[in-house]
């Protein structure tokens, strides 16, 4: 018994704590303390009140209670105790003499866990205690455990609900096994997935579940599962139905070695017919590129391309590109298009080029480039700008076609229809328009062509026969081209053969006669119609005759415009018409002359109608009647031809503006001078002169002839005038009319010399006085200030429309005193 | 129109004188370009106008762009042998008093 207490005594002392004594009786506590000395913490209270002090700061394990005892008895105490959670549980021994039933009955419904009687018996009041004491700690200690244990119970809950959250949420479909590959658990997945008929197979194993690889060949199970990587085959469900699969299967090792399974898996039948559409796009796009290889091939081949980037910077040539320019890709790459840059283009053509490009739109054009060699090359160009996803050029796509052939068989075609047009003119000037005799006694003669666009078929020829007589022969073909300038040449000829067969028959008889125009015309028309029926043609002319000595004008006309005869006398304009076919439309056809008298001054005006058809842009025509009055104008006037034919032509113009002559426009006029010619001795000379500053030579000599008794200074002087006044109206010729000549008339008065200039144009009468600058900074401005210091009056007129006179007057020294320089 | 030229003596300078009778409109521009490269070479001209009796307002306008050529570069321009008509002209327009102009060349030459 002692071994066991001191066992029990090492115990008590090390974990039992603390036993609060309650007697009021000192000895009682003296002893009871020291029975359990050793044992147990001790603390002493006298009283009840103190003892509920005490408990109250220090709750003990074990309260040991006298009963009786003043004031509060130690059911009293006990009393309130009870009534405090806190203290309720502390276990009270009650010592008491007392030992009826009553007192007991009333302890223990007070919570009193056991009874001493007085007076103590300390072996067993120790072996009480400690008893309790230890109960007491092992009942605190079964509490706290049992806290201990609900929290980590209530931690396992969490847990596993935790677990089970993350198990289904998955987008994958899992599965647990157990070591013997029975299911354990399933996801909602693998529940979807498998049509809900796994949850019927928990517990059961995979029997009812097939695999197979991607070649439809079957996989065990237990193959499946020793695999550690990622496996793609198909499934096959229980209820049928296969899908295609990738399972991942991870060993799960528990404490006791045994193993679960989690099966992942993971429909990849959309991502299979994912693979399947990639396949088979890959595919079209293989068929897609070759067929663009083969398309830019093809275009590599013809075309030249090169491509720029945002900049301008070349980025890519091809080969065609290369070997048109001249320059490697090396050469190019890097550098801008400034390279091949010619100078054919002014820069507004680059301008608009670039222009269009940067605002996003294709350029098309032909664009003169030079070659590395510095040839020149044309290449016909469509310029495209690739757009990024804003709208914003990023590269240029430049494609050429090589069209310097083209260019060049052009240029070469327009030089050649330029050499035939001039060949044409040159036919015509040569061929077809004669040159009229200049110096005929009594006859002036003007004339003047303005060809349409290329050759028409207008001609006129002069025959001068003697003295007297003159012939002139125009007309107009049918048709244009060559072959009209060819028949008027035949036309022409078979005029100079029927002078020549008429004449020749005539050998031998006198006096001979010139054959009259009419013979002339039917011999002409027997030889030319059938010709010209044979070629589809036929012409329009008039042979006209001027007879000075038998003051006659004899005329044939077929089918042409008629003559206009002015009369001098009159100042009236007769329309002499004719009345036969023209030749080659009827072989029957017999042409007839008609005659009539003309005197000195009378003007004769030919014209074929493609002047008087003279078409403006409104549609008018200039119309014969004009023609006549302009003639008229020229009688009243007394003007001479070329002036009369220079306001024609000048009118003709002011008409048309800038429309252009659809026929040939020509004019002839023959005017009936005095039988005093044009001769040293005449006190009139009149001349026409062309419109060149280098053929003046003709109004010095005139001068200088007519003038020839003069003083040296005085000619020099009026010479010096004139050729500053002819000067000046070259100079200002109008663009147009630069082959219209200048008609001088040199007249000699009894007092002083006239020198008269006629041109088509402006009086050029300047409006401030002429007073140039003298001090020799500036180089012109003399003309006019020469003029009138060199001769003493000058004076402007316009004798005709559209012509300008200017006058210059000079006296000779005898008769007045010439104005002192 | 050919120029013809021949050296001063001493290599002073340069006469030219014309082939033609005439220095008008017709043929001015062309003695003006063909007498530039003289101007250009030589410090002193002598023009020798002997041969000409005829000038109109163009050929002075020529002789004016002549003496403003040799001014520019401190040269110097004689006229020498003018006809009766030339001389009138000049006068006429005031030019004698611009245009140093001398009977002869050796007189020209004795002026330097």
């Amino acid at each position: 018994m002692s071994q066991n207490l001191s066992l029990i005594e090492d115990k008590v002392q090390s974990t039992l704590g603390t036993v609060l004594i309650v007697d009021d009786d000192e000895i009682n506590c003296l002893i009871a303390t020291k029975g359990l000395e050793g044992h147990a913490q001790i603390r002493v209270a006298k009283s009840g009140a103190e003892a509920l002090k005490i408990i109250a700061s220090s709750p003990p394990q074990l309260i040991l209670m006298d009963v009786m005892m003043p004031e509060m008895s130690g059911f009293d105490v006990a009393e309130v105790l009870s009534k405090d959670p806190a203290t309720r549980n502390i276990p009270i021994i009650f010592l008491t003499a007392m030992s009826d039933q009553a007192s007991h009955l009333r302890g223990l419904s007070l919570g009193a866990r056991d009874f001493l009687p007085k007076p103590i018996d300390l072996g067993v009041l120790r072996l009480r205690v400690v008893n309790l004491l230890e109960r007491e700690s092992l009942r605190h200690s079964l509490m706290e455990k049992q806290h201990q244990l609900q929290q980590a119970l209530q931690q396992l809950t969490e847990s596993h609900h935790l677990l089970e959250a993350i198990f289904n949420t998955s987008s994958e479909a899992r599965i647990v096994l157990d070591y013997q590959n029975r299911i354990m658990m399933s996801d909602q997945n693998a529940n979807t997935m498998f049509k809900g008929e796994l949850s019927n197979l928990v517990g059961q194993n995979l029997d009812g579940v097939s695999f197979f690889d991607m070649q439809q060949h079957p996989i065990a199970i237990e193959d499946l599962l020793r695999r550690v990587d990622m496996v793609e085959c198909i499934v096959e469900l229980p209820h049928g139905g296969r899908l295609p699969v990738a399972i991942k299967n991870m060993h799960v090792t528990s404490n006791e070695q045994k193993h679960a399974t989690l099966l992942t898996l993971r429909d990849i039948s959309e991502q299979l017919r994912l693979k399947t559409e990639k396949r088979e796009t890959d595919h079209r796009l293989t068929l897609l590129l070759a067929e663009l290889r083969q398309q830019k091939y093809a275009l590599d081949e013809h075309a030249l391309v090169s491509i720029t980037n945002y900049s301008g910077v070349i980025t890519y040539v091809n080969e065609q590109l290369c070997a048109v320019s001249g320059y490697g890709a090396d050469e190019l790459l890097g550098q801008t298009h400034r390279i091949l840059k010619s100078d054919m283009h002014p820069p507004e053509f680059y301008d608009e080029m670039l222009d269009t490009i940067y605002s996003g739109k294709t350029w098309h054009g032909e664009i003169a480039n030079r070659a590395k060699d510095g040839s020149i090359y044309w290449v016909s160009s469509t310029i495209v700008p690739w757009l990024d996803s804003e709208g914003m050029p990023y590269q240029y796509v430049a494609i050429y076609t090589n069209i310097s052939d083209r260019v060049q068989a052009e240029e070469e075609l327009r030089l050649a229809r330029a050499h035939q047009l001039k060949i044409s003119a040159d036919i015509q000037s040569q061929l077809l328009f004669g040159k009229p005799p200049q110096h005929l006694k009594g006859l002036s003669i003007s004339y003047f062509t303005e060809g349409s666009e290329g050759i028409d078929g207008d001609f006129y020829t002069f025959q001068e026969f003697n003295d007297t007589t003159l012939d002139v022969l125009t007309g107009d073909v049918m048709g244009k081209g060559v072959t009209a300038a060819l028949i008027g040449a035949a036309v022409q000829n078979a005029y100079k053969r029927a002078l020549v067969q008429l004449m020749g028959s005539d050998l031998g008889q006198s006096p001979r006669q010139l054959p009259s125009p009419a013979l002339i015309v039917n011999t002409m028309h027997a030889q030319l119609t059938p010709e010209m029926i044979l070629l589809g043609s036929f012409v329009t002319l008039i042979l006209m005759r001027v007879n000075r000595a038998a003051s006659t004008l004899t005329w044939v006309n077929a089918g042409h415009t008629p003559i206009l005869l002015g009369l001098h006398q009159s100042c009236t304009v007769e329309t002499l018409t004719g009345d036969n076919l023209p030749i080659g439309v009827l072989r029957e056809e017999i042409y007839t002359e008609h005659v009539t008298q003309v005197s000195t001054g009378d003007t004769i005006l030919l014209y074929s109608d493609g002047l008087s058809e003279s078409t403006n842009t409104r549609g008018e025509q200039f119309g014969s009647e004009k023609i006549s009055q302009i003639l008229k104008i020229g009688l009243h006037k007394k003007a001479k031809p070329g002036i009369i034919l220079g306001s024609l032509r000048s009118e003709i113009h002011n008409h048309m503006q800038f429309a252009m002559g659809g026929d040939d426009s020509t004019a002839v006029l023959v005017q009936l001078r005095s039988s005093d010619d044009a001769g040293t001795s005449s006190n009139i000379v009149s001349f026409d002169l062309p419109r060149q500053l280098e053929q003046l030579k003709t109004l010095r000599q005139g001068i200088e002839a007519l003038c020839s008794d003069q003083p040296e200074e005085y000619v020099q002087m009026l010479i010096l005038a004139a050729f500053e006044a002819a000067t000046n109206v070259i100079r200002h010729s109008p663009e147009t009319l630069t082959d219209s000549p200048l008609t001088v008339v040199l007249k000699r008065e009894q007092d002083h010399t006239v020198v008269e200039l006629s041109y088509v144009g402006e009086n050029f009468i300047p409006t401030t006085p002429a007073i140039p600058d003298f001090s020799g900074d500036t180089t012109g401005g003399f003309g006019l200030y020469i003029i009138e210091n060199s001769v003493d009056y000058v004076e402007h007129d316009q004798p005709m429309p559209g012509i300008a006179t200017i006058r210059l007057i000079k006296n000779f020294a005898s008769t007045e005193s010439s104005k002192s320089i | 129109m050919q120029l013809k030229t021949q050296t001063l003596a001493g290599n002073a300078g340069l006469v030219i004188a014309f082939d033609v009778d005439h220095l008008d409109a017709g043929n001015a521009p062309e003695f003006k370009e063909k007498i530039q490269a003289h101007l250009d070479q030589n410090n002193l001209v002598v023009i020798d106008m002997q041969a000409l009796n005829f000038v109109d307002s163009s050929g002075l306008g020529a002789m004016l762009s002549c003496l403003r050529s040799m001014s520019n570069k401190q040269g110097q321009l004689k006229l020498v042998g003018l006809t009766k008509p030339v001389r009138a002209l000049f006068e006429l327009v005031r030019m004698h008093r611009i245009f140093s102009i001398y009977n002869t060349v050796e007189e020209a030459q004795a002026s330097i």
